[in-house]
């Protein structure tokens, strides 16, 4: 039998704090009417959370099944920069869409907690547990607007085609405890190399099977279909926090478990990942081209932007590593701030989704215009913005590991990709204003803006304290 | 004889499980493949007992019988107009090949690693094997995997919110 | 075992080989010799589905406590801990529940 041994908590500090304030907002829902209540909560949880997050020792506990490390610290500031963005632009957008209910900060709380432990998993077992309530709390914010129809086939899809992923990362998970006899990451990637199973069928087709799970979390080619309904029919502001958090976390887990547990195996899993690649950055920029409705082209473009990320990946390096983390908090800022932009344009009785809504912008709200060209430029990667440098970093690190023609396809694609951002810009600037339309601005959304707009600018002129921080936060993986 | 005895136990067993199958998968009446999905869940729970898997064969029962069956039946008769929907999945020559091909490589698997790898059946017979399963697994949950046993009342929770949710019209 | 195999076995036969020429009314269910009214099945009401959900949330909270109550005696005081975080998180979902009168009937 196995000895009791009291757990170093100390690690754990930000997820106990997490699940305590989570629990708090849950409760606090019931006793205060006000939900602008509970979204200040919800921030200064958030905020308390990141102070605890800096003061955890990176310490490996819980028989090695949570990891406190730089990679998941810097993952974790992701998930909880998520948060505050998320809560900022949906204050008002919950009360226009009438919805305003207060299980939706606490399941944002929770999918956040999901999302923290996936980053921090050492363990297969933390890991799927972690992704489950990441998921399951993203399914129903996705369906948050109940009397909505297209918010009910979001969510559908969206649990579908995410308790299907779930079975494939089951099966992979079985396939490989059956095998090594071990759920440990580090013990799982020993147990291959001792045992010199680095060509064996059941280690191949278990990675095959965890590639397929995380490309669907991550919404890659072929295993995307989900994203555009889901991005389509969520609400907004759920858009963005689902565009955002579970991407990175399943990039978290992508990286920790490809590069440890099948670190052996690289070259057959950069195999399995170069075409899932070059399909994703294909198909997520080409089909953006022709879609009409806003949301669902930036569906498309968080598809193409997974598939960019990967290439970081697929160089398997710590510099790849770094650079795939670094273009991940760029992506939050710049991704939920058009979605900001996107927001300020839904008010009572207008939708304000679909491109045309945006002709002539630039007349009426010259700021918002301005906010939106930042935002387009940034995610098609033109620089002084920081999707330039968070592009330029990944493409570096791919060309150092040897792969230039793959780069060479992303930069094809990434050209491609100037036409839809650039479209609404013109559409801004160079045409007349058909209806007048107006703004729901409220100072939280203001605040958003001004913080991922700041940020997408300083970070695209001084990039270096970022990427110092990646590559620091990759040094001790 | 007593081992034979055993052997007709099971065969039942793997009876009650597999031939509801074909009334799940083939019945017009979707109340049906339900009551028929009991038998199987029973006769699943069977067969982990016969793997000497007693906690697995418990909790086959209680939440496979217990809840998720009678979640099922609940769904089932709160659908409206369920009594015109009398398709059952059509089963096309390509599709029946297809699956019997895959059945095929499915059975072939299995019995190839049976084969190659002489597990030690029945598994109470390997002496690392405990007696009773739900004792060690005990021991780990509260132990070894408490980070995940914590976890997991945590999804549990997040569970009962979002169905609330969803179907609940007081929560709004 | 002859008495078992000899009943269902009658049963078996009887319903291969009885008569069988149903009609209209005679496939109508039964209702005191009138026209039956209405459908036969009606709408459950959502309440019982989401009591059933419930209750499956805590079917698999009761299942975690057979190993726990198991080994209980052996780990002592921590066990009693960890399982008191355990159901904790639970009964703040309970307490919700409650506040938001998922349990009343109407």
């Amino acid at each position: 039998m196995p000895e009791f041994v009291m757990p170093d908590l100390a690690p754990v500090m930000p997820e106990i704090v997490m699940t305590i304030l989570a629990l708090v907002t849950l409760i606090a829902d019931i006793i205060f009417k006000r939900k602008e209540t509970l979204a200040i909560l919800s921030i200064a949880s958030v905020v308390l959370v990141f102070f605890v997050l800096f003061g955890t020792p990176f310490k490996t506990t819980f028989n090695g099944m949570f990891i406190a490390d730089g990679y998941s610290l810097f993952f974790k500031l992701i998930f909880l920069l998520n948060v505050v963005l998320t809560v900022l632009i949906s204050m008002r957008y919950l009360v226009i869409e009438r919805v305003n209910f207060g299980e939706y900060y606490s399941l944002i709380l929770f999918a956040t907690l999901g999302m923290m432990l996936m980053a921090s998993a050492g363990d297969l077992i933390v890991l799927y547990l972690g992704l489950e309530l990441m998921a399951l709390s993203t399914y129903i914010l996705a369906g948050f607007i109940t009397y909505d129809m297209k918010s009910n086939e979001a969510a559908m899809k969206y649990f579908l085609l995410g308790a299907f992923a779930s079975a494939f990362l089951l099966y992979g998970i079985s396939m490989i405890y059956g095998l090594t006899g071990t759920t440990d990451l580090n013990a799982i990637s020993e147990y291959i190399i001792l045992n010199g199973l680095t060509a064996n069928p059941v280690v191949m087709l278990s990675m095959i099977l965890f590639a397929v799970a995380f490309s669907f979390k991550i919404a890659a080619v072929p295993f995307h279909m989900w994203a555009p309904d889901a991005y389509e029919g969520a609400p907004t502001s759920v858009t963005a926090f689902m565009s955002v958090g579970p991407k990175a976390a399943g990039f978290a887990v992508l990286g920790r478990v490809f590069l440890i547990a099948f670190g052996s195996v690289r070259m057959d899993w950069s195999a399995v990942l170069i075409p899932i690649a070059i399909l994703t950055m294909g198909v997520g920029n080409i089909v953006a081209l022709s879609q009409t409705n806003i949301k669902r082209m930036l569906a498309y473009s968080s598809i193409a932007h997974a598939g960019y990320a990967l290439l970081g990946i697929i160089a398997g390096t710590g510099e790849g590593l770094a650079s795939v983390m670094n273009y991940l908090l760029i992506y939050a800022f710049m991704n939920i701030g058009a979605f900001a932009v996107i927001i300020m344009l839904r008010t009572e009785g207008f939708k304000g989704d679909t491109i045309t809504d945006y002709e002539g912008l630039a007349k009426s709200h010259p700021l918002a215009a301005a906010l939106m060209l930042v935002f387009m430029f940034s995610l098609t990667g033109i620089p002084p913005t920081a999707g330039f440098m968070g592009k330029l970093y990944i493409f570096m690190s791919a060309v150092y590991a040897g792969y230039t023609w793959l780069v060479v396809v992303a930069v094809i694609f990434s050209a491609i990709s100037a036409y839809f951002y650039l479209r609404i810009v013109m559409y801004m600037y160079m045409r007349e204003p058909k209806e007048s339309v107006s703004l729901a601005a409220t100072p939280a959304l203001g605040i958003a803006l001004a913080i991922t707009a700041a940020a997408v600018i300083i970070i695209g002129v001084l990039p270096s304290a970022v990427v110092s921080f990646a590559r620091a936060a990759v040094a001790g993986f | 004889m007593n081992i034979e005895l055993k052997e007709i136990v099971f065969l039942c067993v793997a009876i009650m499980t597999i031939l509801p199958c074909f009334i799940v998968a083939f019945s017009r009446n979707i109340l049906h493949s339900a009551f028929a999905l009991f038998f199987t869940f029973l006769g699943t729970a069977g067969l982990y007992f016969f793997l000497d898997a007693d906690f697995l064969a418990v909790v086959q029962v209680i939440i496979y019988i217990g809840g998720v069956l009678v979640l099922l039946l609940f769904a089932i008769l709160l659908t409206r107009n369920i009594e015109d929907i009398k398709t059952t999945n059509s089963l096309s020559i390509k599709h029946s090949v297809l699956a019997g091909i895959v059945s095929l490589i499915i059975i072939g698997g299995l019995l190839y690693s049976y084969i190659s790898n002489r597990w030690v059946f029945p598994l109470r017979e390997n002496p690392d094997y405990p007696y009773f399963t739900i004792k060690e697994l005990g021991d780990l949950l509260l132990t070894k995997y408490l980070l995940p046993f914590e976890v997991v009342s945590i999804l549990l929770l997040a569970v009962l919110i979002g169905s609330l949710v969803i179907a609940n019209r007081s929560v709004r | 075992m002859i008495a078992t195999a000899f009943a269902l076995g009658a049963l078996v036969v009887g319903s291969i080989f009885r008569l069988k020429r149903p009609y209209a009314e005679k496939l109508m269910p039964y209702e005191s010799g009138n026209p039956p009214v209405g459908e036969p099945r009606q709408r459950f009401s959502v309440k019982f589905y989401i009591i059933a959900m419930l209750f499956v949330v805590f079917d698999v909270e009761a299942v975690f406590l057979y190993p726990w109550a198991i080994v209980f005696d052996k780990i002592g005081l921590y066990a009693f801990i960890e399982m008191v975080i355990f159901i904790v998180i639970l009964f703040v979902g309970y307490i919700y529940a409650w506040k938001k009168e998922a349990f009343v009937w109407d």
